[in-house]
């Protein structure tokens, strides 16, 4: 126990000096309130701080949360797209209206680059007035697209003038070489050189119209 | 004790006089003293800025922001099941949190029959007498309806009826209804798995660690449509009992569809339970499925030293053994040579070689393609095959089962076989997973790579000079044979007037890559065929339509122009014969 030295009597005559008193207590009391303020300080910051990161939990939960709920959704909302989408759906959309059928072996191409033969400029395979082919009897090497003497007899390349206005009403509608009313998917389908080269897809466009008209 | 001065002043009032204690120390000691007032001061601020602090806090919370923080929208459950997709990725299988609608009977207020009558308004499709009973139920607790949407079930909650529960509840969602029915299987009630791939991977779909990865299988969703559309036509064109289907790939013995007609929507499998539809027809009936093996048939016999050469003649002459006679439907003059065999499907001469082949030979071969021994692949619903008991496993059975009859397998067994016949001879295990790309898929050797190649060249040839020329898809080079059987009677015998038609095969011939196994169950045939019952009128034409379809998907290009080798067996038939 530490002893407590007995206290002093003072000198009751001489009262201390007010200003060295005054000041004494100034110090202490600055002291002190430097001391409550950089402990409010401490705790309000670190109160501040405790509360900023709390509520960038909350917000990284909350989003968390939200991206389950709205994954939620987002599954709900694809399970009915693909209710909606069901494959027998859309065999009954094909069977009762569009009636698409699977396509035929001819018609697939084996390399992209075939398909550059229906870009083929006009003086390679000229359109022809095909109505007039499709009516009439044809020559017999004209049946065929891919017989050469039917490509030597055709029309010249309608950059000519004869193509804009033949004089000759005979060549108005001669037969057209690559007029295919006897086979044409058989014809495409069985060659692949350069004679096999359709006409452009209006000239299959005025073929399939001549086709419907010439049928019964 | 310490000496002290006290000095007490007494103030007027009621109250007796309080004394006010001074403590004046001297010296060190009255420093201390004031310390530690200066440090009882501090701790009464630091409370006070404390106490002043959570009030501010308060004050923010109820007056400046009294909707608060905001509550996280309440977090679903984890799935308990994982999604089942096809080889693509396409869904077919998927878990909900759906709602479900109970009733707590003794916490309802008000008029029961009134709230029946708002419930069945609400809910049309729930029979409003089941309703009425459930209010009424003399229980705590009884569901009411489940699978309700969240429409339904908002309308519910805002009647207002305490009793009323909505409680969440996981349930399984099909997308495709009927698509490959039998193969995904459904769950129970209780979300177990009950049939088909749901209940054969029922731990590896409910295991927590992989719920958020989907069981991808080997199917082909496009091709499964493909293959029920074709299937489903030809059993209204025919009016069928029943088909089924099987489409497999040779080199992994991935199973890239499976179907099973008439089917059912495994969203709703209670409400149609213990019906015919339930059962699965390409991996559970077995059927005989006639001159479909014939050729496994001529393999064997090829692989056991039997037909020396394909330029082998068979006298094709009508059999007798014991009280069976065995004589050809599709009758030719003279012998014929192997592939004219196939070509013409001779019944007498697939004897002949079973025949020469013997029981032994026959049932090691039966075995090793796996057609004595249940269904291959994962599923549950695996049916074992019927095949004639030891001890009756006579000549007669022999020769018999050489031309398809007295051996009842499953669709799925005969694919499996063909895709062993056409691969090079290797029986590779069949599967409804999906195989890794470029995995290798180890197998067993039951033909040699010759063997599978020539009785796969004549395959093509029963195709473009025999029975199954219906099914030849231009430019696709399907080979396969075709099969006609009569049907069991239940009491015994075989009904004449009730055939199985079928077709098994391939494509591209050239390269085998995918097997084809169609089935028929009591066709009655129809006006553009004659009303002819046979694989060939039936099943064929369903082959050629779904080979057209499907080839496209499978990437398979058609080149008119391209045959398999034919060289081995030129001149051992004759073109056009049948045409």
């Amino acid at each position: 126990m530490i002893p407590i030295p007995p206290p002093r009597i003072r000198n009751t005559g001489l009262p201390r000096p007010r200003a060295a008193l005054t000041a004494g207590r100034r110090r202490h009391w600055l002291a002190a309130l430097l001391m409550v303020a950089g402990t409010l300080s401490a705790a309000l910051g670190g109160y501040a701080l405790s509360h900023a990161v709390a509520a960038e939990r909350r917000a990284v939960e909350r989003l968390a949360a939200e991206n389950r709920a709205l994954a939620g959704t987002v599954r709900a909302l694809d399970a009915e797209l693909r209710v909606r989408m069901r494959l027998p759906q859309l065999q009954r959309w094909n069977d009762g209206i569009l009636g698409l059928k699977p396509i035929a072996a001819a018609q697939q191409l084996g390399s992209p680059l075939l398909v550059a033969r229906y870009l083929l400029p006009e003086t390679e395979a000229p359109p022809a007035p095909v109505p007039a082919v499709l009516a009439g009897p044809a020559p017999a090497a004209a049946t065929h697209p891919l017989q050469p003497a039917a490509r030597e007899g055709g029309p010249r390349a309608p950059s000519s003038g004869e193509a804009r206005g033949p004089s000759d009403p005979a060549r108005a509608m001669p037969p057209a070489p690559a007029a295919p009313p006897a086979a044409p998917p058989a014809g495409r389908a069985g060659g692949s050189g350069p004679a096999d080269r359709g006409p452009p897809p209006s000239g299959l466009l005025r073929l399939v119209e001549a086709e419907a008209v010439r049928l019964p | 004790m310490p000496a002290g001065h006290f000095h007490a002043v007494a103030r007027p009032g009621l109250r007796p006089p309080v004394p006010r204690v001074g403590l004046r120390l001297a010296g060190a000691q009255q420093q201390a003293l004031g310390v530690a007032r200066q440090r009882l001061a501090a701790g009464i601020l630091l409370f006070a800025g404390l106490v002043t602090v959570i009030a501010l806090r308060l004050v923010d919370l109820a007056v400046l922001r009294p909707e608060g923080p905001g509550r996280p929208p309440p977090a679903a459950p984890p799935l308990p099941r994982a999604d089942i997709v096809d080889r693509h990725g396409a869904l077919l299988a998927a878990t909900y949190h759906a709602y479900a609608l109970a009733v707590r009977p003794r916490d309802l207020s008000g008029d029961r029959a009134e709230l029946a009558r708002r419930i069945a308004a609400i809910l049309p499709e729930r029979p409003a007498d089941a309703i009425a009973a459930a209010l009424r139920h003399d229980g705590p607790f009884r569901f009411v309806a489940r699978r309700i949407t969240p429409e339904q079930a908002r309308r519910l909650r805002d009647l207002g009826e305490p009793g009323l529960v909505l409680e969440r509840e996981p349930d399984r969602l099909y997308p495709n209804q009927r698509l490959a029915a039998h193969l995904v299987g459904h769950v129970s009630i209780d979300g177990a798995g009950a049939a088909g791939i749901e209940r054969a991977f029922e731990a590896r779909l409910t295991d927590p660690a992989r719920a958020d990865l989907p069981l991808v299988l080997a199917l082909d969703a496009r091709v499964q449509q493909a293959l029920e559309s074709e299937l489903d036509r030809a059993m209204a064109r025919h009016q069928a009992e029943g088909a089924a289907g099987v489409v497999l790939d040779a080199e992994t013995g991935e199973v890239l569809a499976l179907a099973s007609l008439p089917a059912f929507d495994i969203n709703r499998p209670g409400a149609e339970a213990g019906r015919p539809e339930h059962i699965n027809r390409a991996t559970l009936g077995v059927y005989e499925l006639g001159s479909t093996l014939k050729p496994l048939t001529v393999a064997m016999a090829i692989e056991a030293g039997v037909i020396a050469s394909p330029a082998e003649r068979y006298a094709v002459a009508p059999i007798r053994v014991g009280r069976h006679s065995i004589r050809d439907i599709h009758r030719r003059p003279g012998p014929l040579s192997v592939p004219e065999v196939l070509i013409h499907s001779s019944n007498v001469a697939t004897a002949r070689m079973a025949e020469a082949m013997g029981r032994a030979t026959q049932e090691a071969y039966l075995r090793r393609l796996g057609l004595l021994d249940p269904a291959p692949g994962e599923l549950p619903e695996r049916g074992r095959p019927l095949a004639p008991a030891p001890e009756a496993w006579g000549l007669s059975s022999v020769m018999t089962v050489g031309f398809g009859h007295g051996l009842a397998v499953t669709p799925l067994h005969l694919a499996s076989a063909y895709a062993t016949l056409v691969n090079g001879g290797i029986r590779r295990p069949v599967t409804f997973l999906k195989v890794p790309e470029g995995k290798p898929v180890p197998g067993v050797r039951v033909f040699s790579a010759e063997t599978s190649r020539l009785v796969g060249a004549m395959l093509r040839l029963a195709v473009t000079e025999g029975t199954g020329r219906r099914a030849d898809a231009p430019g696709y080079r399907v080979g396969g044979k075709t099969g006609t059987a009569e049907k069991l009677r239940p009491g015994g015998g075989y009904d004449r007037r009730r055939n199985i038609a079928s077709f098994a095969g391939a494509f591209p011939m050239d390269a085998p890559r995918y097997v084809l196994v169609v089935m028929i169950d009591d066709p009655k045939g129809a006006a553009e065929t004659g009303f002819s019952r046979s694989g060939g009128a039936v099943a064929a034409p369903v082959v050629h339509d779904l080979v057209l379809r499907i080839a496209p998907v499978l990437g398979v290009l058609p080149d008119p122009a391209r045959e398999p080798d034919l060289s081995a067996l030129a001149g051992l038939y004759t073109p056009g014969t049948r045409r």
